[in-house]
Order: C-alpha cells, then structure tokens, then sequence
C-alpha cells in the first residue's frame, strides 16, 4: 500500500501541470464557495438580525392604533389563545425629521417582554434607552448628521440601514403621538425546523421559499415578519442567488475532477491490470485514487481558506462577529469539495460500464421536462426558478449535448474539406470533443451560465437605464430640503418649477411600505411612464406592492399613515424600481394628510443651460442641504448598479475559469498523445508553424462548437433569470433582449478561453517535437 | 554514392553531464543500395538515422547527400530549418516502429498526405494502387486504430513511398510485429526498394534483415 501511495505521488508530480491546474481549479471553486457564503451572511446580518424585530417572528397590526386595543389582545393571548406566542411588545413607528430627512423611528416597550429585553435580535439594547429617554442612532450615514436638541442619542450604531430605536414612550413623545400604538410584534416559541440551515447557506430558506405557518386569531391580522418587513425577503434572495452561483463553481470542478481522474485511469490502465496480476487488489487501487483526490482537495482547501480570507478582509466583508461564517464557510467548501471530488473519482472508476440506454435516456428527459414544468408554472419559489434552471442544464447534458455529438457523426464523414489538412483538424476537433466530453461539458455549462449572467444583467441594465433616463429628466434635486422655500426658488431665472416630495411610512394590508406624495401630473406620470390618461386621481404603485397584494390597475388600494385614518384610492399605475427593497407607493398630495410626511425632497425643473448656475445659487442659499444635479444622481446609481453586479460577475467569471482550466487540463493530457503525431508531421515535413496553426486551428473549432453548443442552454437560463428570478427574487420584471452584441463578449470569452487552454500545454509540451 | 557521413559524432545530455551516443562515425552509400545499420538496442541506430534524415544536427562531421535534383552533394550542416524541412517533405519516406500515421486521417488519406505536401498529385494512381496491391483495399477508408499492427506497417511503407521519394528510412519497421508479419514487411521494403530505385536504409537489431542486405553497417 505504501509504495502503491508512492508511486501515485510520483506519478502525479512528473506531470506538474496538470497538478497544478488541477489544485488552481479546486481553489478557485472553494474560494468562490467561501466568498458566497461569507458575504451573502454578512448581508443578511447586517440588513436582518442586527434589526430589533428579528426577535420577533409576526406582526399584529392595530388599525385603530389605540393602547385599549393593544391590552384587549394582550388579554386575550394571557388567556390562553394563541399558546405559541411566547412574548409580545407593542410599538410605535414613525419619521422624524432630522435635518431634513425623514428618518424611520421604532419606539418598543422594552420591559414587556423580559426574555427579550436586552437581546433584541443581535442588538444589545442597553437599559439607559429607558431611564433617560434616548435613542439609539442605527445606520452608518447617521454618524455625521446633527440630531436636534430634543432628541437625546445614546450612541451611534454602524449598519446598512438607517433608523432610529428608542423606549416606546420616548417614541411617542418625539412622534407627537402619546398612547398610540401602530402593531405588537409577536416571539414564537418554535424555532423552525429549517432555522439551521441558514447557517449552511444564507438565504436559503428565502429561495426554498420556506414560510411560517399561518396563525391566526378572531378580528386580528397576524402577519409573518419576514412579510411586513420585505427587506429579510429581498437580501435573503440575493443571498441564495449567489450561494447557487458559488455551488455551481463546485459543481464544474466536479466535472474536472471526475474528467482527469477518467483520464488519469485511462492512461494508467496498463498498470493498474499489472499492478492487479502481482495481487493488488482493486480495492487498494480505488483507495489510493481517493486518498489522492481527498490530499488535494485538503490541500487547495487549506489554500482558499487563506486566499479567500485575504480577499474578504481587503473587502471589508469580514468583521469580528464574522469570524464562525467564516469557518463554516470554509468547512462546507471543504465538505461539498471532497464529496464532489469523491463522487467524481468513483464515478470514474465506472466509466466504462455502460452507455444509457434509451428507455433511461427517455426517462431522464421526462424527469426533466417535469422538473422544468414544475418550476415555471407549479410554484413561486426561487428555488423552483433554480430547479428549472438545472433541469435545462440536465437537457442540455442529456439530449443536445448528445444530440449534436450524434449530428456530427452523421455529418463529419461526408464532409470532406479538399485539403487533407483540414481534414485532419475537423477530425482532431470532433475527437477532442468526444474525448473531453466532461471537460466539454463543464466548459459548456459556465458559458452558458457566462451567457445567462450577461444577458440578464444586459436586458436589467438595458431597462434600469431608460428608466433612469425617464425619472430624472435634466433638472436638480434637493435633499434634507425642509429649509428651503420653493416659493424663492420660482423666482430664479431658469427656473421653471419647483415640485415637492413627502416621504414617510405606512402600512398596507401586507406590511409596511414607504410612502411619497406629490403632486401626480404630466410631469409625475412622464417620470414614471405612467402613459394612459394623467388625469384620473389615484396612486402608483411598485412592482412590489402590485405582486404582494396581487392587485392591478383599477384596484382599491386601503392605505394607512400613522396617525391617519385610512386612505382607499384606486391604483392607477404600476412602475418598476430596480434596486428598491421596499414597498413604495406614490401618493397625490392633495388626498393625504402631510403631518405623517416629511418634505424631504424638492426637485427643481431647470433649462438644461442654467442648471450650472441654478446649483451655484442653491448651495450659497442653502448650504446644510444637498444639492444634486439629476445627472449626477445617475452617474450614482450606475456606480451602484455596476458594483452590485460586480460580485455576481466575479464568481460566474470563476466558474468559467474553473471551466477552462478544466479544459485546459484535458487538453494537457491529450497532448501527449498529440505528440506523437506532431513528430510525425514534423518528420513528413510540417514546420512548427504549421503544427501551431494546426493546434490553433483545431481549438479554435473546438471552442467554437463549445459555444455553439452552449449558446441555448446560455438564452434559456437567462430566460429564467430574467422572468422567474427576478421576478420571484425581487417583484420587478426585466425584458429579456438577446442582441448580437451583448452575446459577443461571453462567446468571444468562451472562444479565446477555449483556445488559451488548448494553445497553452501545445506551448509548453512541444517545445521539441521529437 | 548518395550519401557520406564523414566523422559524424553526437552527444547528448546525461544525467548531468553529457555522453557522446555516436563517436566518429564514417561511411558511404552508393546509389540504389538496400543498407542495414545494425547492433544492440541503445547503440545509436535511431540517432544515426535522425542525422542522415536532417531531424538533428551532429556536434562534429558533416553529412553529405546527393540529391536528384541538384548538380551537387548537399551538406545538411549547411541548410537551414526551412531547407531541412524541404528536403525532408520531398526527398525522404521515413517508416518508424509505431505510430507512423495519423490518426485522423484514413489508411487512404494518410497515403496521399505526402503528395498534397509536395505536390506530386500525379501520383495518385500509382499510390491507390499500391495499397490495394498491399492488401488494404478493404481497409482504405478505415482508420489507423481500426488496423492490426501489420496492417499499419504496410500503410505505413505505403505512405512512406507514396510520393516516391530518394530515400526511404525504416527504423525498426518490425520492432512491434510478429515474425510473419515481420518478413512480409521486410519483403514488401525490398520490393518497393527495387521498384522505384530508392535508397533504403534500415536501422534494426534483428538478424532476419541480412539476407536482403546489399550493404551492412555495424554499430558497437
Ligand atoms: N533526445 C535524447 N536525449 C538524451 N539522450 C538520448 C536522446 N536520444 C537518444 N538518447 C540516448 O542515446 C542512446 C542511443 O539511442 P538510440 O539512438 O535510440 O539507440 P537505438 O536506436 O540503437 O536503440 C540511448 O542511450 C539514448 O538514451
Ligand atoms: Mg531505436
């Protein structure tokens, strides 16, 4: 055993390269799993359980918003009903306005509930919130912002979202609205029996589409938390988007792993038949291949454990509260790795057993098409997106991928080039094809995922942008603008109008949504492409709160603003808004009641020419608020827009690169192969230019067909993407457009990906042809 | 006489030195000779044979050839890459022990390889026929995989003279066979040896060549 381990190690380290290709796949796939999962966490930390209501698992909201309504429910529940609820708190919610912004306050009555007291959620709330009627600023842009002299802050918190907590008294004396009560937050006592497997990849119950169950109780509405607040729903899909994106990494290398140990068995086979006729048994063959895979896979693990810990403190993704994701992280990478690696040695070993027959063949494509079916029409889930996602891929492996295997079997020998060159590259291309078949594959697979990514993210940035173009027309904006006086402003030379915006919260029959009211005109419906008749008086709704309340236009919409009686006005317009989390609805502000509002925003229509001169005058006038010009506004939501995706297009490009070094790596092992009949041409009279020429020939076909073949698979996933995923993910609906050009750039990847690999162990094998 | 090696030595790297494979090596071939280089395997046959055929270069001594075309004998010292592999694609059939066609290629394209390289396509004919002389009429359109060991010899020796090159090499053409196979391949070297007039010299440590000899050379 032990010289067999030996002469393995030997055998592995007199081909170096492909020992190193092999570890660089493994790492980069482990890297890409570690990345995933500590930044998918670190978002679902910092947007869910560092808010005071992860405590609570529902939402009872009170209409009336009187104390009296609060204790007859509390009665009730002390009595006996609902048994599950462990704890509740009442709260006030509402804005204030703090240097002309209106920011969200949450006031909780703290000693209601004991367990929960001073651990709501991860948020240590220090019992000093109560005894000096103070508040806890949330929200790293609060840092800088000078609060008013009757609010008291007790400290500043650091975190993605911005509100202010305090004692419920305290929140209704700032709010101006003492024995109110907006809703109780209930605590349930069942941990769910899927909580854990958040901590195996965030997100994950979001994509699966696990839900709490309904509770209910007589004249109350008992909402999920995770529903009334869309922000849990919203990161925890991202999450799961990329966690499938970095298992997709795994899942190429998987394939790599599987195809050079086919290879290795392959090449080796001569010796294992000796080495089994002096008495090795079989048994201690496999044993060794698999000790072999599961060293590497420790070793690269070890590597991207170090490589990715680097990468995730250069990004600040990693904090001290991070340091378990971490390690999970790194041993689930560990764990997924050697079980691919594993399936992929043994899977090997039985290579030659059979090929499918076409009853199995049949019935893979059947589980297939149900499985499509399945996630396009019977459920909602994102993991039902995901699983339509994979039976393409399973289609794709199982029926084209053999299709055209069997199409150019039937074609390649009547097609016969004149030269007999050329002949030979055909040839040698069909057959690299059909020998890597894995490899293939697997490089077909990121491609096409490559080409679903782009095209998504093209036809998003496609609709982003003309929206972005009709909801900020050349003009300027001013933020924190409580201050300003729009009546001044009208007077400006180059100013045509001023318009005002009231932002707020409110509640809906669903949750909570954010609120703005301004005057719905021409100009309103232009920004929001509202194009039926701007007259009709109504309110416009995202594409969030139109799927969540499953309304259309002309549908009542009940909504409640603190301290308000209820509005019902019909919706007359449904608008897309990329990127936002929340609900929104835009009201008239003739129909509501502007105390719940801050005016917050003023957006002042200017002649393009005077804009420059306009926002001279605006910052020497005003020098406390912001001023934006509508141009600048989008150069920033380009930014963001561009460094959301910049994670998503980092670990595709990893799959893909995984994916070439898988071929890369059979194209290494047919090389030696190869080399044979390069000191053949080479003595029948080919220089080493035309051996290169050939080479690059032959992969360029290769690659070619790869893309080609992938080309469908790449248009269906980012079909999926585009009309399942995000809708399902988010609730906004992009158009999928395949132009030429944006499919161009991943081909063109994939094209001189394909060639690289086979051109790269062409230049450092055959240095000498002979 | 078409070819003179005159004091031919080569070395190559050993371990961390060097060692000379072939020291001072001299003879001459008179045309249309059948020429056996002979002795134990690891003597230096291929690397004699690679230096004739202008595949490396010796570290001392020069090789002289004759060849059809030019009024004068041809030093390959004196040629360059681009010259070396001219004279190779025109003037040489070159037969090893394996691996002597492509793969991709069928027994009949691999045939006809040599006359698309050096434009001698009026030979087809004569190339077509052989192989079907050589028994693989059947076998044209197979590829080399699909061919038993003798079978891809024959096509071997049928590539190597299809564009009826001056100089047919065969380095251990039996290496891989058995005896009978072994004496058809020899045979059938011989006769497209008289054939066409070529000069043939086979490397090999077998003794069953010595009959058909004209000329033996002795390596120790
Ligand atoms: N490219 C090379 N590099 C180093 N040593 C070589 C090379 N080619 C041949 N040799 C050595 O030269 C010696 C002669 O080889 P070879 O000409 O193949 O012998 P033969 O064909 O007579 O069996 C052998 O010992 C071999 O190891
Ligand atoms: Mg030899």
């Amino acid at each position: 055993m032990k010289l067999l381990i030996r002469s393995q190690w030997r055998d592995l380290i007199s081909r170096p390269l492909v020992l190193i290709a092999l570890l660089a796949n493994l790492v980069l796939a482990l890297f890409a799993i570690s990345v995933v999962h500590v930044a998918g966490h670190t978002l679902v930390h910092e947007y869910v359980e560092g808010q005071p209501q992860s405590a609570y698992q529902y939402v009872v909201p009170l209409t009336d918003n009187r104390e009296s309504s609060y204790f007859t429910f509390r009665e009730r529940w002390r009595a006996g009903e609902l048994p599950e609820v462990v704890g509740m708190v009442p709260v006030v919610e509402g804005n204030l306005e703090i240097s002309g912004r209106a920011i969200p306050l949450i006031g909780i009555d703290l000693v209601s509930d004991s367990q929960a007291m001073f651990d709501l959620g991860d948020a240590q709330i220090p019992t000093t919130l109560v005894t000096q009627d103070s508040v806890i600023a949330f929200g790293d842009d609060l840092a800088n912002t000078s609060f008013p002299n009757d609010i008291k802050v007790l400290e500043f918190r650091s975190g993605e979202q911005t509100f202010l907590l305090a004692d419920i008294a305290t929140a209704q004396n700032l709010l101006g609205r003492t024995g109110e009560i907006d809703a109780a937050w209930l605590r349930y006592n069942r941990v769910r029996a899927w909580d854990w497997m958040e901590h195996l990849s965030p997100g994950i119950t979001t994509g699966l589409g696990f839900s709490r169950p309904e509770i209910s109780l007589a004249d109350h509405n008992i909402e999920p938390m995770d529903v009334w607040q869309p922000t849990q729903t919203f990161v925890g899909s991202i999450a799961f988007n990329m966690g499938l994106l970095g298992m997709l990494a795994v899942l190429v290398s998987g394939f790599i792993v599987y195809e050079s140990t086919a290879r290795s068995i392959e090449r080796r086979a001569q010796e294992f038949d000796r080495l089994q006729t002096i008495g090795v048994s079989v048994l201690q063959i496999r044993s060794v291949l698999i000790l072999e895979a599961s060293t590497l896979v420790l070793f690269s693990a070890l590597v991207a454990a170090v490589v990715s810990f680097v990468f995730l403190q250069l990004n600040d993704l990693i904090r001290d509260v991070l340091k378990t994701p971490f390690l999970i992280a790194t041993s689930k990478g560990l764990v997924l790795g050697l079980s691919t690696a594993l399936i992929g040695v043994i899977l090997a070993f039985n290579r030659e057993v059979r090929k499918a027959s076409w009853i199995e063949l049949v019935l893979g494509v059947v589980v297939a098409v149900a499985m499509l079916c399945y996630g396009i029409w019977m459920t909602t889930t994102l993991f039902g997106a995901y699983v339509a996602v994979f039976a393409l891929c399973v289609l794709h492996i199982v029926v084209l991928t053999p299709a055209l295997i069997r199409l150019l079997d039937a074609l390649l020998p009547r097609f016969k080039p004149k030269s007999l060159i050329s002949r030979i590259n055909v040839r040698a291309m069909w057959l690299h094809l059909k020998q890597a078949k894995f490899a293939t594959i697997a490089f077909s697979l990121a491609i096409a995922t490559a080409i679903g990514i782009t095209l998504m993210v093209s036809s998003l940035r496609t609709d982003f942008f003309e929206l972005l173009e009709a909801r900020l027309p050349s003009g300027l904006q001013i933020r924190e603008a409580s201050n300003v006086d729009p009546k001044i402003i009208r007077q400006w030379t180059g100013v045509d109008e001023v318009r005002e915006y009231f932002r707020g919260e409110g509640t809906l029959s669903v949750g909570k949504t954010n609120v703005i009211a301004t005057s719905i005109d021409e100009y309103e419906a232009r920004r929001y492409g509202n194009e039926n008749d701007a007259d009709r008086v109504g309110v416009y709704v995202n594409e969030k709160v139109a799927a969540q309340l499953r309304a259309n236009i002309g549908d009542e919409l009940e909504l409640k603003l603190p301290s308000a009686t209820p509005i019902s006005l019909p919706i007359i317009h449904i608008f897309k808004s990329y990127g936002e989390m929340s609900r929104v609805v835009l009201l008239p502000k003739d129909q509501v009641p502007s105390n719940p509002l801050v005016r917050d925003r003023l957006l002042i229509v200017v002649q393009p020419d005077a804009i420059a001169s306009v926002e001279r005058r605006l910052n020497e006038k005003y020098p406390s608020a912001t001023v934006l010009s509508h141009g600048e506004i989008r150069e920033r939501a380009v930014r963001i827009f561009n460094r959301t995706f910049a994670l998503t297009n980092l670990i595709a490009l990893i799959a893909v690169m995984v994916a070439v070094i898988g071929l890369f790596n059979s194209a290494l092992a047919l090389q030696s192969a190869k080399n044979a009949e390069y000191r053949l041409l080479n003595t029948l009279g080919f220089s080493r230019f035309a051996l290169f020429r050939q080479s690059f020939t032959q992969s360029t076909l290769h690659g070619g067909v790869c893309c080609l073949l992938s080309l469908p698979l790449g248009i269906g996933i980012a079909w999926i993407l585009c009309e399942l995923v995000n809708p399902r993910a988010f609730h906004w609906t992009i158009s999928l457009h395949v132009a030429p050009t944006t499919l161009g750039f991943p081909l063109l990847l994939g094209l001189s990906a394909a060639v690289l690999a086979s051109i790269l162990p062409w230049l450092f094998l055959s240095r000498n042809p002979k | 006489m078409v070819i003179h090696v005159q004091g031919v030595s080569k070395k190559f790297p050993d371990g961390k030195g060097e060692r000379w494979v072939i020291e001072d090596v001299s003879f001459k071939v008179e045309p249309h000779q059948a020429t056996v280089i002979r002795g134990p395997s690891g003597v230096g046959k291929t690397t004699l044979l690679n230096l004739i055929a202008g595949l490396i270069h010796p570290d001392k001594g020069e090789i002289e050839l004759n060849l059809k075309d030019s009024s004068g004998p041809t030093s390959l010292n004196r040629l360059n890459a681009r010259e070396l592999l001219r004279f190779r694609r025109d003037h040489i059939g070159f037969v090893y022990q394996f691996f002597n066609l492509v793969p991709t290629l069928t027994v009949q394209e691999n045939v006809l390889l040599p006359l698309a390289l050096t434009k001698r396509e009026h030979l087809r004919e004569q190339a077509i026929d052989r192989l079907h002389k050589l028994g693989l009429k059947s076998h044209k359109n197979a590829f080399p995989a699909q061919l038993s060991g003798g079978e891809q010899q024959r096509a071997a020796i049928a590539r190597a003279v299809a564009h009826e090159p001056q100089f047919l090499f065969a380095d251990e053409p039996t290496g891989n066979l058995d005896a009978e196979n072994s004496a058809a391949v020899f045979k059938l070297l011989w006769d497209e040896h008289e054939r066409l007039g070529t000069n043939l010299v086979v490397a090999t440590h077998s003794d069953d060549i010595g009959t058909y000899a004209t000329r033996t050379i002795q390596l120790t």
